[in-house]
């Protein structure tokens, strides 16, 4: 795949005068940009994270978390013993009642250890011994765009580094021919789905060159890659040698070391054009592939297409790859819309997870799957009404986490009768934040960038490894 | 300290008396910044053995970043009861033996720093703090020096220090040379030779106007290199105000959507041409930062006060549903102290918003005092989705909009009195027409649906009308549907706002706000909306036309009564053209209720439909129709003259003609009005109450505080009224330590890359040690001094010695000292995101050069911004604009916080979210992919060939080269052009389509004839833009 052109690394060392000391002052200059604490805390269990992000907010009490004994609530009003005073948004605030209203969906038993899951799931029930199951996870936010930043940045405002940017920060690149954070999007049938904001991959106060990059269903998967002229590589590799002798030239006169990293970004962009047309080009995936991810999986831009991408990625050694799906934001009509969500997420989950595995790609790599935050026991609207929704719960809902270091098949923390709180091992956002990273080898107290004079964290001032979810 | 000018408002007094105390410490300061020889290296110490220690330089920093988290300021952190922060702290701390002065063995603090013990080590192992070998000794040696100390730097009143003594006076040609020789002397090093004038003008048009100078005037100056009369001329160039606002806009984090996940477009760009305006007539900086802060409170203010306080108003607002508004509003106060401490104090004053600050003299308390003062704008958390702007906003019109504001009035009004002008056979015939007349034009209809989506419930009751009840939230959003059963043509509807319990609106006051009213129509599954061409009511509040309810702008809205509730009103809706509706189809009408007044909703509504010709223009929903039921001698004089104009307008064949141009003035003049920017802006409600919120949460308030300052920098001016005016003075008082120093310190790093200080935004103890700290001192005062002259401060600069140096270097010099600290050579770094989108449009002569307007939208790649959403209503779109609007300057690119431009954000540009006082600048394969193929750049260098081609064959290279760099070219560099240029004639020769395709990106027009040569020509250009030294300012 590496080419060498006229004026690659090594000859540049040769022909410019510096040597060595030139490239070694190059970094040098870019000090400030290096982690501090590039490279690994402790040894890592995973290389890799694919993270699912399910925007919006799934239900776990539908999905993940059955309460049978609900039933005999229909229709009452949620306990102010279970509420506890605690804070709803402005969305069901002002309803009169908030009457429970138990999962209209089924549960079967699934995996080895029987464990309950939705009948909306059939395919993540088959890899239910892979994944580990946390009912109890907490946040603290209660709408979405705080909901999201808070899941990404350990920050319910916009403005900090996200977690990808953090982790190429903190461990760098697998593989210098692709990006190291990349993004994808989708969105599907719903309609009402919240928005997805390109800040979520922002690096915020950390150099730009560790934003995500979003890779895109189009003839250009990563922006500007092409030229627009439709001119092939090698139609332009007069320019590109001209551009690189005339930069060697000026590094000479001035020993400029800005010009000699110039050289090499050159040199890395065009070894992006060869990698990403390769990476993105799925034709030759056999249509086994195709039957395992479903058939969503053929359409470009789908979650399903980007869950098949997402294995290329890291095939590739490409460190962080992050997913965001819209449409799990259902304040109505849940009963409907929840089941074409499933449909669109559920086998390409399972599909990604069973697809690692037989590669041997599981063991060092994380898959993450969850959203925001969950969804109320309560309706919102009328529960007589067939469109009745649930509004955003915070006091507890579900993710699930397999691959490196993950304790596969097992169920971790639990809600009371009402799904409403988690009452044993409940785990925050930050806790979640800090497993992340302690699997792949970094210990969230110590991955810091100094900015404005303050030590930041992905987990703010937070954090604790989750020890009963690891292998 | 405590000398303030009597009369502090907002003036300063430039003879503030320095009082012997002051005087005192003037001079021991001299003595102590006198010795310093060693500088720092890389941020690390590299002191020399002769060196004694000095506190702040070498002291502070370390107990800051490893000790104060523990005993530093914050009290509720605080262990053992030890602090190092301040010096009565440190006299009690030798007091007790933790720190002996020139006995160090004996200083608990060297034991613990020593200590083999982990359980005695300091910094303990768990704070993952940990105290190099070097730093340890620096400690131990700066006890055994005595353990001198002193307050923090940056707190103390800069004072103007006498010049130095340097090696050689011809050197220098300003005070800032002084300061800088003198150290090279002090280091042993020479500067570097006087930078060639071509370089130099390049640089200094750069760091002026943001611009390349052209290869004309670039031989020009260089034929006669008068270098103080360049800056004179650059600085009266309109392009300065653009460059200078390039870097305010990251600063006051402007941009042109609102940010967070809907991140909707906003309009702010009359704030932003405000600050061009501004940096071009030279307001000092103290008027500068008095305007932004408190123009609104100035006695009379102008448009341009006005405007100028949308600085305040920059930061992101959200529109989300169910969010808490009291936690987004603390959210945007909390914002405004934020960036005023980043931007005009050097401080991380958001440190101390959960508890005291770590590192710095800032109480939490302190935090909330600043807080007060930004508490009391009439504003909410949430707006209402699609809005513009946030309340306070006011409609700024542009000069040229009063312009053709007054035209169209005149109009309406030569018009108005043609039409009513006297006519005994028109008021005859007017006569007849009212025995016979329509009593009335409208059909009401009852609602097959009605629903709204915040969960009030609707109630249609038997006279048709939809009553709301249940639960009464602060905004809502009502929907209704009606089927149609015959076919139906009509021409617009009728909303008539009935009495519910309190008044037509549910609100106490029984008042409602319609922000937003939009009609569609279904055929089947088919949507369609349905355009809404004008709006009539019977009664509008004044501020609150009911235009305001059609149009797309900012907050405006329908008001209904203002303070008269129980009033019923009504208001008709006309559509653009009249729609007939066959049995089955669908109408859905949705009215928005978005305003920050809460509850201000309709509490019952009717609709109705007509099928009358311009229904919105005249009839007022159906007056018409009861003031003709009265008999004629019943009328009030204005229903008499509201009948004659109804009648001659809308009836009569007679007037037909002055009616058609009437009604298109008055479109003229809707058109005209809704064209007027809204800009948000600040506004003084009555005080809310501001707290203590523990852990920074909006709903724990704790201790009630006032409006103050924090108390380790200067007393607030005695006399200054306790608001933003008095903080405005505050900050710009001869006796505020910071905000001249920091000011003077980002001018530095626009000319030097980097500031004397490398932490632009924090000053405090955190911060950087100044690398020159005198030159600092010096600079700040004599601005101060000196009327807080920008362009003065900036020609100084520009001017000096120490700016005119060559930047070239060699590898000795670049291994000593990498980041040229010490100032030995001229600066050298890569263009800002701009003005590499800028140089590229000047090289090629596409350059549109427009100063302001709303912000434009250049070349981007297709579909970034629809694949955020899919959700209908909410789905952006981005639409490209054509023309010169592709062609301007960037600082006007359209700035989506969500997602950047590309191309910008590949070279560093932030995405201004938040304050930000320095990019980091990063070299990246992106940005080789962005000069390479983003159609901006091929398209200029399509033109940027086409102007080498006007150019005698020999010439063009020379040509093309002293564009892109302002130099010939060498030999070598001929050679490797002349190479490309031949292999792609060749290659398009073959290749003509490769051609044709090359030469027809971008908008403007593709060249037919000689296409393998503009062709090859365009590769050459290509080439010039990509080089390193294009993108780069020496």
């Amino acid at each position: 795949m590496k080419r060498d052109l006229p004026f690659n690394r090594r000859n540049f060392l040769r022909g410019s005068g510096l040597g060595l000391g030139g490239i070694a002052l190059s970094s040098l200059l870019n000090a400030a940009d290096q982690p501090s604490a590039r490279g690994l805390h402790h040894a890592p269990k995973a290389k890799r994270v694919i993270f699912l992000f399910q925007s919006g907010g799934p239900s776990q009490i539908d999905l993940f978390d059955p309460k049978p004994g609900l039933e005999k609530q229909l229709g009452k009003n949620l306990p102010d013993s279970i509420r506890m005073g605690q804070r709803i948004t402005t969305m069901t605030s002002t309803q009169s009642t908030l009457p429970i209203a138990p999962s209209k969906f089924a549960f079967q038993r699934h995996g080895q250890n029987g464990t309950p899951l939705s009948e909306l799931l059939p395919h993540t029930a088959k890899v239910l011994d892979d994944i580990c199951l946390i009912r109890s996870v907490q946040t603290n936010a209660i709408n979405h765009e705080p909901g999201v930043t808070f899941f990404q940045t350990g920050h319910e405002f916009p403005g900090r580094p996200c977690m990808g940017s953090w982790v190429q920060y903190g461990l760098g690149s697998l593989n210098e021919d692709l990006p190291t954070f990349v993004v994808m999007t989708s969105n599907g049938e719903y309609k009402r789905s919240i928005p997805i904001s390109g800040n979520l991959w922002s690096s915020g106060f950390l150099s730009s060159r560790y934003q995500g990059v979003a890779l895109r269903p189009d003839r250009d998967p990563i922006l500007y890659l092409s030229d627009p002229a439709g001119a092939k590589p090698q139609d332009n590799r007069g320019l590109i040698d001209a551009v690189a002798k005339l930069n060697q030239e000026q590094f000479n006169r001035t020993g400029n070391p800005e010009i000699a990293t110039r050289i090499r970004q050159y040199e890395m962009a065009s070894r992006l054009q060869t990698s990403v047309p390769e990476l993105a080009d799925t034709s030759k995936e056999p249509d086994s592939t195709y039957e395992l991810y479903g058939p969503d999986s053929r359409k470009p831009g789908t979650f399903a297409a980007n869950c098949l991408m997402a294995r290329r990625l890291v095939e590739r050694d490409v460190r962080f790859v992050q997913l965001y799906h819209t449409g799990w934001d259902h304040h109505e009509e849940i009963n409907h819309s929840l089941p074409t969500l499933c449909r669109e997420t559920d086998q390409p989950s399972a599909a990604l997870i069973q697809d690692l595995k037989q590669r041997d790609l599981l063991k060092d790599t994380l898959v993450i799957w969850g959203g925001e935050f969950g969804r109320t026991t309560f309706s919102q609207g009328d529960l007589n009404d067939s469109k009745y929704g649930r509004d955003h719960h915070p006091r507890c809902f579900s993710i699930w986490m397999a691959g490196g270091g993950i304790k596969p098949g097992h169920v971790f923390g639990s809600t009371d009768e009402f799904c409403y709180n988690a009452i044993e091992n409940a785990v925050s956002i930050h806790d979640v934040q800090a497993t992340i990273l302690h699997l792949l080898g970094l210990d969230h107290e110590r991955l810091v960038f100094k900015f404005q004079g303050r030590r930041y964290r992905l987990t703010d001032v937070h954090g604790q490894v989750i020890k009963g979810v690891l292998a | 300290m405590n000398e303030f000018p009597a009369k502090a408002q907002l003036s300063f007094s430039a003879n503030s008396a320095v009082g012997p105390r002051s005087f005192c410490r003037y001079v021991s300061g001299v003595i102590r910044l006198e010795s310093i020889i060693a500088v720092l290296c890389l941020g690390m110490f590299s002191l020399r053995a002769a060196a004694p220690v000095d506190f702040n330089r070498d002291i502070r920093p370390l107990l800051s970043d490893r000790c104060f988290k523990c005993h530093g300021p914050d009290g509720g952190q605080r262990k053992a009861k030890l602090r190092l922060d301040t010096d009565s702290a440190l006299e009690a701390a030798m007091e007790e033996g933790i720190i002996v002065p020139k006995n160090a063995d004996e200083s608990e603090l060297v034991k613990r720093i020593f200590a083999d013990d982990p359980d005695d080590l300091m910094p303990p192992g768990d704070s993952n703090l940990k105290l190099s070998d070097k730093e340890r000794e620096l400690l131990k040696r700066w006890i055994s020096e005595g353990a001198n100390h002193d307050q923090h730097w940056a707190f103390e009143k800069p004072q103007k220090p006498p010049l130095p003594t340097v090696s050689n006076t011809n050197w220098c040609r300003n005070e800032i040379d002084y300061f800088v020789l003198a150290q090279l002397d002090a280091r042993g090093l020479k500067p570097a030779p006087t930078v060639d004038p071509r370089t130099f003008i390049r640089r200094v048009s750069y760091d002026l106007t943001g611009l390349p100078p052209s290869g004309r005037e670039v031989e020009a100056y260089a034929k006669n290199p008068l270098f103080k009369a360049l800056v004179d001329h650059l600085l009266a160039s309109e392009r300065y105000g653009e460059r200078m606002a390039m870097d305010w806009l990251d600063v006051a984090r402007y941009a042109d959507t609102s940010g967070f996940l809907y991140d909707w477009p906003r309009t702010m760009w009359r704030w932003r041409d405000w600050v061009i305006k501004a940096f071009n007539e030279n307001l000092s900086y103290r008027d500068f930062i008095a305007w932004q802060l408190a123009g609104d409170l100035m006695p009379e203010p102008d448009n341009d006060q006005i405007i100028a306080t949308g600085f305040n108003r920059n930061h992101p607002f959200t529109v989300e549903a169910g969010v808490i508004d009291e936690e987004f509003r603390v959210n945007y106060v909390n914002d405004r102290v934020t960036t005023m401490g980043t931007a005009f104090l050097g401080l991380t004053l958001e440190c101390a918003r959960c508890h005291d600050h770590k590192f710095d003299a800032i109480s939490q308390r302190d935090y909330y005092q600043l807080f007060a003062f930004f508490n009391n704008v009439p504003e909410s958390g949430v707006t209402s989705p699609f809005a513009m702007s946030s309340a306070p906003a006011v409609g700024t019109p542009t000069t040229g909009q009063f312009a053709e504001i007054a035209e169209v009035d005149q109009r309406v009004a030569r018009l108005t009195r043609a039409l009513m002008k006297r006519d005994r056979v028109a008021d005859k015939e007017q006569r007849a027409w009212e025995k016979t007349a329509r009593i009335s034009h409208w059909t009401p209809l009852t609602p097959t649906t009605a629903k709204s989506t915040e969960g009030a419930q609707m109630v249609v009751q038997a006279d048709q009308s939809i009553l709301v009840t249940g639960p009464n939230p602060s905004v809502d959003q009502h929907i209704f549907e009606f089927i149609f059963t015959n076919e139906t043509t009509i021409t617009g509807f009728r909303l008539e706002a009935l009495n519910a319990i309190n008044g037509p609106g549910r609100s106490a006051n029984g008042n409602a706000l319609v922000t937003f009213i939009g009609a569609g129509r279904y055929y089947g599954e088919l949507h369609d909306a349905l355009k809404l061409s004008r709006a009539g009511a019977d009664y509008s509040q004044s501020d609150f036309p009911v235009a305001g309810a059609i149009d797309t702008a900012p907050f405006t809205a329908w008001g209904l009564a203002g303070n008269r509730p129980r009033e019923e009103r009504s208001a008709v809706f006309e559509f653009t053209e009249p729609q007939t509706f066959e049995p089955g189809d669908r109408m859905e009408i949705k009215v928005y209720y978005g305003s920050p007044y809460p509850q201000h909703v309709l509490g019952r509504l009717r609709f109705s439909v007509t099928d009358l010709k311009s229904p919105a223009r005249i009839d007022r929903s159906g007056v018409i129709g009861r003031m003709v039921r009265k008999p004629a001698n019943q009328r009030h004089v204005s229903a008499l003259q509201f009948i004659r104009y109804y009648y001659r307008a809308m009836v009569s064949p007679r007037f037909r003609e002055i009616s058609e141009e009437l009604s298109q003035a008055e479109a003229d003049k809707a058109a005209a009005l809704a064209s007027i920017p809204q800009t948000m802006i600040m506004q003084e409600s009555a005080s809310r109450p501001a707290h203590v919120l523990e852990r920074g949460a909006y709903d724990r308030p704790g201790e009630r505080v006032r409006p103050d300052t924090p108390a380790a920098l200067p007393v607030f001016p005695p006399a200054a009224p306790r608001n933003r005016l008095g903080l405005a003075a505050w900050l710009t008082s001869r006796e505020q330590p910071l905000t001249a120093r920091v000011f003077v310190n980002r001018v530095w790093a626009q000319f030097f890359g980097r500031g004397l200080v490398d932490t632009p935004g924090d000053f405090g103890s955190q911060g950087s040690w100044p690398t020159h700290p005198r030159l600092l001192d010096w600079l700040a005062v004599d601005f101060m001094e000196n009327g807080w002259n920008i362009k003065r401060l900036m020609k100084q600069i520009a001017t000096s010695a120490t700016y005119l140096q060559s930047s070239t270097t060699t590898p000795e010099q670049l291994a000593s000292d990498p980041l040229n600290r010490h100032l030995a050579r001229g600066p050298r770094f890569r263009l800002t995101a701009e003005m590499i989108r800028d140089t590229a449009l000047k090289v090629g002569g596409l350059l549109h050069e427009q100063i302001g307007g709303p912000s434009v939208k250049p070349y981007q790649p297709a579909g970034l911004w629809k694949r955020l959403t899919n959700r209908r209503d909410y789905r952006q779109t981005y639409e490209q604009d054509s023309g010169t609007s592709l062609y301007r300057r960037s600082l006007y690119t359209f700035w989506k916080r969500g997602l950047l431009h590309p191309s910008m954000a590949a070279f560093d540009a932030p995405t201004r979210e938040v304050c930000t006082v320095r990019r980091r600048i990063t070299n990246t394969p992106q940005q080789a992919l962005v000069l390479l193929n983003d159609p901006q750049f091929v398209e200029a260098a399509r033109a940027f060939a086409e102007r080498m081609l006007q150019i005698d064959e020999e010439s063009r290279f020379t040509f093309a080269f002293r564009e892109a760099t302002a130099r010939a070219p060498s030999d070598s560099e001929i050679a490797v052009i002349r190479e490309l240029l031949a292999s792609e004639q060749r290659r398009f020769e073959k290749d003509p389509e490769a051609a044709r395709k090359l030469l027809s990106v971008g908008d403007s027009n593709a060249p037919t004839e000689n296409l393998a040569q503009r062709a090859a020509y365009t590769m050459v250009a290509r080439a010039l833009l990509n080089l390193s030294e294009t993108i780069t300012r020496n």
